[in-house]
């Protein structure tokens, strides 16, 4: 539990780096998100995951902190373990060997998989109050904007507390890997409540603190820095659709078809 | 003195890259009260995390009264070591300050009369007991530090370490918490007391350990430490009221004494008005 909320700690921090991604406009980075994250959902071709996969790490390996990243994804591999275990077990359920059923969870994990990643991507390069910027110039009232924002904000905050609250509940001698799958789940209540009130009171803090400051007084809304796309920004962005759409088009049309038959 | 907590040549990165530890050699002894000093980043929650094996060393090693933490579980070590953490809403889930107190003796497998025995003592000791039945969210927040407090002391732990316990508390509090950390050295307790709160720890500690960046900067008396501008700086803090006094007077340099409290400064004062040494 502790290493999936550190790398969930470390998956919506926004660090100032020395990176080629960090300092890439967040409107631009949007745009790709949506240009990475939506065919995911549309596509059902294994090569286009492969493909996409392929654009995500080298994005990573040469335009972000590789290392960071790397962490963060390595938290969740077990959650995506547990996930692949559950879905082949529901679906394959009485007949447990199943190569069909076993490779259409690795899809609907690895789709998942895709999905954290080019999430992890955006957030690790993105800083949390230019977001509530573009999301403010894409006409969305600033109040939903910056909730949305706030909620995304707060996840590594919680993610902290639980961390914790773990430490403190194991120095006083819980253990959650002893015990059977029932006893195990009883051992978490001792972490969920305080998380739970913690974010309740914090919840409270928060709007207080908003209100204080005026928050919701004016519709209007200005900014100290305001964004600005640079050149290379498009550049990257143009670089990454042709890719996408060369993917797309490669296979759904008669290249694709060859290809195969030539292997 | 026996050897209570033996830190040898540790180092901790965390993931994010940070550099947490560079090289930490320390020796702790069973009954002494030491203060782990040092500026918000220093590197003093995650020392104490290595002493009931939170955290493991990444080099070097710690022992727990001859334990390798790196070969304990951290409820072995919490027997030995109890630690109190600053925010006690991390640690308060149970719907009676009984139960919460409770808790560790139930993990650690203690029998329903021990239970029933310990829980009653230490609820007495803290003035807790008529709270007993209560949430120990209905709590004042002075309160809740004692209940933290008596929630580790439930289970006698010979190390108890104290993290950050007097941030938010008035003095009336603080002086409360140094009557019990009286309390705890005379059964023989070790009290780590970790902080970045000079002015509570010019009275009733032994040793100093002063942190900035990772790594330790000074070790000493308390009249050694806090008349130490240099290390103080290094650990980006004030030297306290009372020495202030006497080094900007130049008292400590005409008598050569180290006043820290009120009382020992007025006794200097008043020993060099009648002149007499």
């Amino acid at each position: 539990m502790k290493g999936l909320m550190e790398s969930i700690y470390e998956m919506f921090i926004f660090r100032k780096e020395d990176k080629f991604l960090n300092n890439v406009d967040p409107r631009v980075k949007f745009v790709v998100l949506l240009a990475t994250a939506v065919p995911i959902f549309l596509s059902f071709n294994p090569l286009f995951y492969v493909f996409l996969t392929i654009l995500l790490v080298l994005q990573t390996l040469f335009l972000a902190n590789a290392r960071r990243i790397a962490f963060s994804l390595k938290g969740i591999v077990k959650l995506l373990i547990m996930f692949y275990v559950i879905i082949y077990v529901f679906n394959a359920y009485p007949n447990l060997l199943n190569i069909e059923i076993a490779a259409m969870a690795f899809m609907s994990i690895f789709r998942f998989f895709l999905l954290v990643y080019s999430f992890t991507l955006f957030f690790t390069t993105t800083c949390i109050d230019d977001l509530a910027q573009v999301l403010y110039k894409l006409k969305i009232p600033y109040h939903i904007a910056y909730t949305l924002v706030l909620s995304v904000r707060f996840v590594p905050t919680v993610a902290k507390d639980i961390v914790q609250i773990y430490d403190a509940q194991r120095s006083r001698g819980l253990e959650l890997e002893k015990g059977n799958i029932f006893e195990r789940i009883r051992k978490i209540l001792p972490i969920l409540i305080p998380a739970f009130i913690i974010s309740i009171l914090r919840v409270d803090f928060v709007a207080e603190a908003l209100e204080s400051r005026a928050f919701g007084s004016s519709y209007k809304r200005t900014f100290m820095v305001d964004l600005r796309i640079k050149l290379v920004d498009i550049i990257y962005a143009v670089l990454i659709l042709i890719y996408i759409l060369a993917i797309y088009l490669f296979l759904n049309t008669k290249a694709y078809s060859f290809v195969l038959g030539w292997f | 003195m026996e050897l209570a907590i033996e830190v040898r040549n540790v180092w901790y990165t965390y993931p994010g890259g940070v550099v947490a530890l560079r090289n930490i050699n320390l020796d702790i002894y069973l009954g002494e009260k030491l203060v782990i000093l040092g500026s918000n980043g220093a590197g003093k929650s995650t020392l104490i995390k290595h002493f009931n094996g939170l955290l493991k060393p990444q080099k070097g090693y710690v022992k727990v009264f001859g334990v390798d933490t790196r070969k304990a579980s951290v409820a072995e070590l919490s027997r030995k070591v109890g630690i109190v953490f600053q925010n006690p809403y991390h640690q308060f889930f149970s719907e009676r300050v009984w139960d919460e107190v409770a808790f560790a003796l139930k993990n650690f497998g203690y029998s329903e009369d021990a239970i029933n025995y310990r829980v009653t003592k230490v609820l007495r000791l803290f003035d807790l007991y008529d709270y007993a039945d209560r949430s120990p969210f209905e709590l004042s927040s002075g309160e809740m530090r004692r209940l933290a407090i008596a929630s580790i002391l439930a289970y006698d732990p010979d190390v108890i370490v104290l993290d950050e316990p007097t941030v938010g508390q008035d003095k009336i509090q603080k002086e409360k918490l140094r009557e019990y950390i009286k309390l705890l050295t005379l059964q023989n307790k070790t009290v780590i007391l970790v902080t970045h709160d000079i002015e509570f720890i010019t009275e009733g500690f032994d040793r100093i350990v002063v942190m900035a960046k990772g790594t330790i900067v000074g070790e000493g008396k308390p009249k050694e430490i806090l008349y130490d501008e240099e290390i103080l700086v290094k650990a980006n803090l004030m030297m306290p009221q009372i020495p202030r006094i006497a080094t900007c007077s130049k008292l400590s340099k005409i008598r050569d004494e180290r006043p820290l409290t009120e009382n020992e400064l007025l006794f200097l004062v008043l020993s060099m008005l009648r002149g007499r040494k």
